[in-house]
């Protein structure tokens, strides 16, 4: 029996996708939070995007059981090579699901492991997004590489009470990813690293008017 | 004297101000406390109750702006009851006509007149005509009469496969007796205690699990005196019943353990003490946003990102 030369993007990431129901919104590409799966964000996708499809895979990696989409040393320290190989494998599964489902490049939305993929994404594969939601992000490098994001548009939603990830490493992702060209927003919230309802409110506010622009 | 009985009933609603004015205006109950969720305190938690805010009157909501709504199933409360006057069941009619709230004839259960109808959640909710409880205490909000206005809790019917286990920890761990079988549904009332004092257990079988959305009830929290009530409590729920409590949570107007009991609805044991006047005078409660002490140095962050009430 002959090997297949190439792989459809079923077969590189367990995932989920909902096709959209309005034409022409940029999709979602979702990225769950450690121990979470492809299941997670769906609600979320749908409350904050009505009518755009949805792309949802679920992490490679596994810490204690739990899908991650890349391995830390620690709380707060990433693995940085095992990220970069990670962000890799992702955006060229994205880069298939694109080809197969007929879909222009996503706006990620991201939650904690799930948007520091994304901004590692942003930086190392810029073309695979159209745009990114990052929700309790850090600086995924420690020195970041040099992108061109030519106005792509980056909401950051932070914690100010969030003990996993500082103000000032939040602040610093801003600054690298408006440095490299992004058109970023950082608004923070008086919450910790969990998701709050003023969260859903931004994002969904912020991917209207996306929306709104693209139409 | 241990009192036993509902201390409070806590529900997911759609946006808040649509919420506070329903139950605040139309229902006339009283705002007794104005808080966040303390696990995000993005969100208000909205409580309504007596004047007072007494255990066996309070109805807490967590508003959230998009929530999809729920759908009732097993394992989930499907009815909430509030006691009126047996007169002021017609007034209730009226009233429910002209705010455009959805509602069914009233009908007679265990010998009472219920009246059914839903919040703008879809919320089931009822009221209760019971013999005496003209002579309780209610508060005035200006908008229902006193004479009519609801008096606390009447109980919660409780949708369930089975009603065996429920009962028994009802009857074993909150004091409750059973008070009457009415086809599937089993009373179960704790005496001596005028508000929240029935649950009704009805058996459903294999229907459909709920799923928890706007107009579902959280949980349902039940009265103990003290901490060494509730530390009883849940002793008999592990040694018994071999369930596993949380630990203790300090909810600032009362402390709480929570478990989910056979029948799959979520139940806490809250205590009496300190009640709600304890951060701000009686007369004022439910007047100003009240934030545990993390939080206060965020009041204005706070603030300004909750969602307009009024």
């Amino acid at each position: 029996m002959a090997l297949p030369v190439s792989t459809s993007a079923s077969e590189t990431f367990v995932h989920r996708f909902e096709p959209g129901t309005a034409p022409g919104l940029p999709p979602l590409l979702l990225l769950h939070g450690t121990g979470g799966d492809e299941n997670d964000l769906l609600p979320l996708g749908r409350t904050v995007a009505p009518g755009a499809a949805l792309l949802s895979p679920r992490g490679r990696t596994l810490e204690a059981g739990m899908p991650r989409f890349f391995r830390r040393l620690a709380e707060g320290i990433l693995d940085e090579d095992d990220l970069r190989r990670r962000t890799h494998e992702l955006a060229d599964f994205i880069e298939q699901a694109r080809a197969e489902h007929g879909l222009p490049a996503p706006i990620a939305l991201g939650f904690s492991n799930g948007a520091n993929i994304a901004a590692a994404m942003l930086l190392l594969r810029p073309e695979v997004l159209s745009g990114a939601v990052l929700l309790r992000a850090m600086s995924p490098f420690v020195k970041p590489p040099a992108a061109t994001l030519g106005g792509k548009p980056v909401l950051i939603v932070s914690g100010s009470v969030d003990p996993v990830v500082p103000e000032e490493n939040a602040a610093r992702l801003a600054a690298t990813l408006s440095g490299a060209g992004a058109a970023v927003s950082h608004r923070s919230l008086p919450t910790g690293h969990g998701l709050s309802q003023a969260d859903l409110r931004l994002v969904r506010d912020w991917v209207a008017e996306r929306q709104a622009r693209a139409a | 004297m241990q009192i036993n009985g509902i201390h409070h009933v806590t529900a997911i609603a759609g946006p808040a101000r649509r919420n506070l004015d329903f139950y605040n205006r139309v229902l006339g109950l009283r705002l007794v406390k104005k808080t966040v969720n303390f696990d995000d305190p993005t969100t208000w938690h909205l409580y309504f109750g007596d004047a007072g805010g007494s255990p066996g009157t309070i109805l807490t909501f967590f508003p959230w702006d998009h929530v999809a709504a729920g759908r009732l199933g097993v394992g989930e409360t499907e009815v909430t009851s509030f006691r009126i006057p047996e007169a002021a069941i017609g007034y209730w009619t009226h009233r429910l006509i002209a705010s455009g709230v959805a509602h069914d004839v009233p009908q007679k259960r265990f010998g009472e007149t219920v009246l059914a109808f839903r919040d703008p959640d879809g919320m089931r909710l009822a009221l209760v005509a019971v013999p005496g409880s003209e002579s309780e205490p209610a508060w005035d909000n200006g908008e229902v009469p006193v004479e009519f206005a609801i008096r606390g809790f009447h109980g919660v019917t409780l949708l369930l496969d089975k009603t065996e286990t429920t009962a028994a920890i009802l009857r074993d761990v909150f004091g409750f007796v059973e008070a009457g079988r009415d086809g599937n549904t089993v009373r179960m009332r704790a005496e001596g205690t005028a508000h929240g004092g029935v649950v009704d257990l009805r058996a459903a079988g294999g229907f459909l699990p709920a799923r928890m959305g706007a107009g579902s009830v959280h949980h349902i929290a039940f009265r103990a005196g003290d901490d060494a009530e509730q530390a009883r409590m849940v002793k008999t729920l592990t040694e018994t019943f071999g369930l596993r409590p949380t630990e203790q949570r300090d909810r600032f107007y009362f402390r709480s353990v929570y478990f989910r009991e056979p029948g799959g609805v979520l139940f806490e044991i809250a205590t009496d003490a300190p009640g709600f006047a304890i951060d701000e005078p009686a007369d004022d409660l439910g007047s100003t946003l009240k934030l545990p002490a993390q939080y206060e140095p965020r009041r204005a962050e706070i603030e300004a990102i909750l969602p307009a009430l009024a």
